[in-house]
């Protein structure tokens, strides 16, 4: 079985410029959108669980115009989007700072790097009481709490990225007579750029994860908040509309810096070729 | 009602199943098996104590039934999973109750185990208000937006000439945790209102809280014995049997407080756990459910409270668009009431008296 | 992704570099440690901080003593992490064969990309109601949210892992007349290795989270996720920090036992790869 897939992996490893295939993989991508539609509705159909707790994909699709058109739908949809921004680019500075320190010394790693791990086994709900009492009930309470839910991603990526670079480009700096910032800033966090990326792509499905869980706990808005009202009242198909427009900003998120990446990091297929970045291969 | 008949025929179908299937190796003595779903994630400590001490001291077992309690997490997690028929009986908070009668979830109430105001109304002893009048133009904290204190808290305002929108901030806190504490102790509020288990802590920390709480809300049911038409078939006879457990079980523990306590304790003994100025929560949402539990008249364990009924669910109604009618007859099940209090009380209150 | 190969071989050869400065680590953490402690007693005791919400170290030792005089909580203790281990081992398990039946062909990993993507970014808790609907109200659906959130570092890193040796290295082994059982074992599995230990330490951290969400949000008769929040309630700080600092001790010293297991798979990833050149 391994076999069989490695060779896949391995020829096209070994030609990676030729195109054999004439089919996109989108295409794949698109036929299985209906496939699952189908497996969940024959799901439903057979009974396996009350469509209190799984409705049927016919409920929830009627259901779209219904939730997304209410009145306030825009107002809580804003706030998510507000809270999971604000708090990306909070985490994801602590994040880059934090792996910038820890990545230019080999002693602040090893003191700090086992604690600062420890944090991702800690639930954000966990300690979102004491968030809240600290930074109120409103916008800034759940940005942090969204921040904390994505800075380990930007971290641990930044600081494995930063061991990246080249040996012989490092020493070639230093011979030159490069500080070490300037190896850093010249030479190490450039070719961390792909890397980080990745992490900023974790981190950002993790923001938004941040933020929603963050409004299940003493919220006033917010997509999470909504979901639990409509919990509250028993409207399941409601409930798993919002549920398919987690996906849908989580995939948005996903791909906004893909593309960002593509933007900044255009050195990046003669600068650092290895197959191991390319995460998404096309 | 149309989704209410094909929920009902589905749950039929899958009572049809379960029927066949727990029926087939039946021995003459097989016992009735309930799976009770308990409202883990409310006060548990409060709400739990007949039913424990029942199962404890056997009174289910001689009745010939087969109790499991499921924790199934908060009230509107044990009302979905009761729809789903996942569970036969459940004691979800009466508010969530509520809002799925009105929205035509098909639940019966066979047995009102507790009742009184599940939600209060507070103030803070500094902020020197001691009525509902004197909330007008206050910051009044509440547990979030559509919690279940809400619609009493604007029932109450509009009672005292108070427009609820314009007349008082609503500004959500918190359900009694650190961040409730903050914000009271911050004076981002003047008054509190919330579910009344939520207040200990605050109390236990030094805020001292007045109780505001409208006399009418005494009057509302608070918790009981809640079920769907389906499994209320399914069962049958042994519901009786089950009332009947559980009116023996508060009887004791209404007889002999520590020792329920103690049985408490037992099971879930962090909720009993001591502060660093050795007041235990426990302890103090126990003394509060010795005035909830107790029916009205001692020889009626169960029996509903029909007007408060009624008044609560229109309060809920009011909140709600859409609502749909609740025939107060079906919600209210009577049938096993007398079935519930037929029990020897001397007996009961011997093994009391003797544990 | 979480981290890299390349990550891993030069963290091989910092090794010996390390250890010269391990002691001036063990300085460094040693004094950060007090100093955090000496500022946790001293800002509540002073009032800078609210000493209800954040009580001093010395009150949640109290706490710490409590909890082991209780003596309750063990049940609690070992019903979270037995659940953690085996939603590690179920989704580490699931991760390496995602990665390796799909992640080795690029043109099925692109085609599902979107749907992993869309599924790590769900809130795997909103499941909670159909998973407990599907699985009872036992373990098993704090389980099968925690495995949800830890399959996924394990999957992206065996995919990368196994497409990280270079074409060039693909086709030194196959002059060789290497087959292809042997490309697997010689090549790709000594370079994989470290890569994939490192998204099952990821894991163990996410599964950790996991576990504790699911009893915090969603039903659970014991567990320590239970008891945090049964204290938080009643606004015991000094219990429930006692409560999240067992977390965290647990963590750390996982975190430490997959470093060491890392560390000797980055040596034998080495040797190995050594071995053919």
């Amino acid at each position: 079985m391994s076999t069989a897939a490695t060779s896949g992996a391995q020829a096209t490893l070994l030609d990676p410029q030729k195109k054999r295939r004439k089919v996109s993989p989108y295409w794949i991508t698109a036929a299985l959108f209906p496939a699952i539609l189908l497996v969940w509705f024959v799901v439903t159909q057979l009974e396996v669980l009350h469509p209190i707790l799984l409705p049927g994909p016919e409920a929830v699709l009627t259901s779209i115009p219904r939730v997304l058109g209410s009145e306030t739908f825009g107002i809580h949809a804003s706030r998510t989007l507000i809270e999971t921004l604000a708090g990306f680019a909070l985490g994801a500075a602590v994040g880059f700072l934090l792996g910038l320190l820890l990545g230019s010394s080999s002693v602040l790693r090893a003191a700090y790097l086992p604690a600062l791990s420890a944090l991702e086994a800690v639930p954000t709900v966990i300690i979102a009481p004491l968030i809240i009492a600290w930074f109120g009930f409103g916008i800034e309470g759940k940005a942090v709490q969204a921040a904390i839910a994505c800075f380990y991603a930007v971290f641990i990526t930044t600081l494995s990225g930063l061991s990246l670079a080249n040996a012989n480009s490092v020493s070639l700096m230093q011979s030159l007579g490069a500080s070490k910032l300037q190896t850093l800033l010249k030479l190490r966090v450039p070719s961390a750029l792909p890397v980080i990326f990745g992490g900023l792509q974790l981190g950002a499905t993790t923001a938004i994860i941040g933020a929603i869980v963050s409004e299940f706990v003493g919220a006033d808005a917010g997509l999470g908040f909504l979901l639990l009202r409509y919990r509250s009242s028993y409207d399941t198909p409601a409930a798993w509309v919002l549920i398919l427009c987690f996906l849908v900003i989580g995939v948005s998120a996903y791909l906004l810096i893909s593309f960002a990446e593509k933007r900044i990091v255009f050195w990046r297929s003669t600068a650092v070729s290895r197959p191991d970045l390319e995460k998404n291969d096309h | 009602m149309n989704k209410t008949r094909r929920l009902g025929s589905m749950a039929i179908l899958a009572v049809g199943a379960f029927a066949l299937s727990a029926c087939a190796p039946a021995a003459p003595t097989e016992k009735v098996s309930i799976v009770m779903g308990m409202a883990s994630g409310d006060t548990f400590t409060a709400e739990w104590w007949g039913w424990l001490a029942a199962s404890e001291l056997g009174y289910y077992d001689e009745l010939g039934l087969d109790v499991t309690f499921e924790a199934v997490g908060g009230s509107g997690d044990v009302v979905e999973q009761l729809v789903a028929g996942n569970i036969d009986a459940g004691n979800p908070s009466m508010p969530a109750v509520g809002e799925g009668i009105v929205v035509g979830l098909d639940l019966i109430n066979l047995y009102t185990y507790s009742t009184g105001a599940i939600f209060g109304i507070f103030a803070p002893e500094s902020s020197g208000i001691t009525s509902i009048a004197g909330l007008a133009g206050k910051n009044i904290g509440i547990s979030e937006p559509g919690g279940g204190e809400v619609s009493f808290l604007e029932a109450s305002l509009i009672n005292e000439g108070i427009d609820p929108i314009t007349g008082a901030t609503l500004i959500p806190i918190g359900d009694g945790g650190p961040e409730t504490f903050a914000a009271i102790e911050g004076g981002n509020v003047d008054a509190y209102s919330t579910a009344y288990n939520d207040i200990f802590a605050l109390q236990t920390q030094g805020l001292n809280l007045v109780d505001l709480t409208p006399a009418e809300f005494k009057t509302f049911p608070a918790r009981g014995i809640i079920t769907t038409s389906a499994k209320l078939e399914e069962k049958g006879d042994a519901w009786g049997l089950f009332a009947k457990g559980t009116a023996m079980g508060t009887h004791f523990c209404l007889q002999n407080n520590e020792a329920c306590i103690g049985m408490l304790k037992e099971v879930i003994p962090a909720a009993f756990e001591e502060n660093m100025d050795g007041i235990s929560q426990g302890g103090l949402r126990f003394a509060l459910s010795l005035t909830q539990v107790p029916p009205a008249d001692s020889a009626a364990y169960g029996a509903h409270n029909e007007a408060g009924t009624s008044a609560f669910l229109a309060l809920i109604a009011s909140t709600i668009d859409n609502a749909q009618d609740v025939d107060l007859s079906v919600f209210l099940n009577t049938d096993y009431l007398s079935v519930a209090n037929d029990f020897d009380r001397a007996r009961v209150e011997s093994d009391a008296a003797n544990y | 992704m979480t981290s890299t190969a390349a990550d891993v071989r030069s963290r091989g050869k910092e090794l010996r570099k390390q250890s010269k400065s391990t002691t001036q680590s063990v300085i460094v953490g040693t004094v950060t440690l007090v100093v955090f402690l000496a500022l946790w007693e001293i800002l509540p005791t002073l009032g800078v901080l609210n000493r209800v919400l954040i009580p001093t170290v010395s009150d949640t030792i109290w706490g710490l003593g409590q909890l082991i005089i209780g003596g309750y909580w063990w049940e609690d203790l070992a019903s979270t992490l037995s659940s953690v281990l085996i939603a590690w081992t179920i989704g580490v398990a699931f991760g390496i064969t995602m990665g390796v039946v799909l992640g080795t062909s690029p043109f099925v990993r692109t085609a599902i990309t979107p749907y992993a993507i869309a599924l790590q970014a769900l809130p795997k808790i909103v499941l909670a109601p159909v998973l407990i609907g599907a699985l009872g109200f036992g373990p098993e659906s704090k389980i099968a949210i925690a495995v949800a959130i830890c399959f996924f570092p394990v999957w992206i890193n065996t995919m990368v892992g196994l497409s990280l040796p270079s074409a060039a290295e693909f086709t030194f082994m196959r002059s060789l007349n290497a087959t292809r059982v042997q490309l697997f074992r010689k090549l790709q599995m000594p370079s994989a290795v470290p890569i994939v230990l490192v998204g099952m330490k990821h894991a163990m951290l996410l599964s950790f989270t996991g576990v504790l969400v699911a009893e915090i949000l969603s039903s659970a008769s014991n567990g320590l996720g239970k008891l945090v929040k049964e204290f938080s309630i009643q606004l015991n700080m000094p219990l429930t920090l006692a409560v999240i600092t067992v977390v965290l001790t647990i963590a750390v010293s996982l975190v430490s036992i997959m470093d060491v297991l890392e560390r000797k798979a980055v040596f034998w990833s080495e040797s190995e790869r050594g071995k053919k050149s």
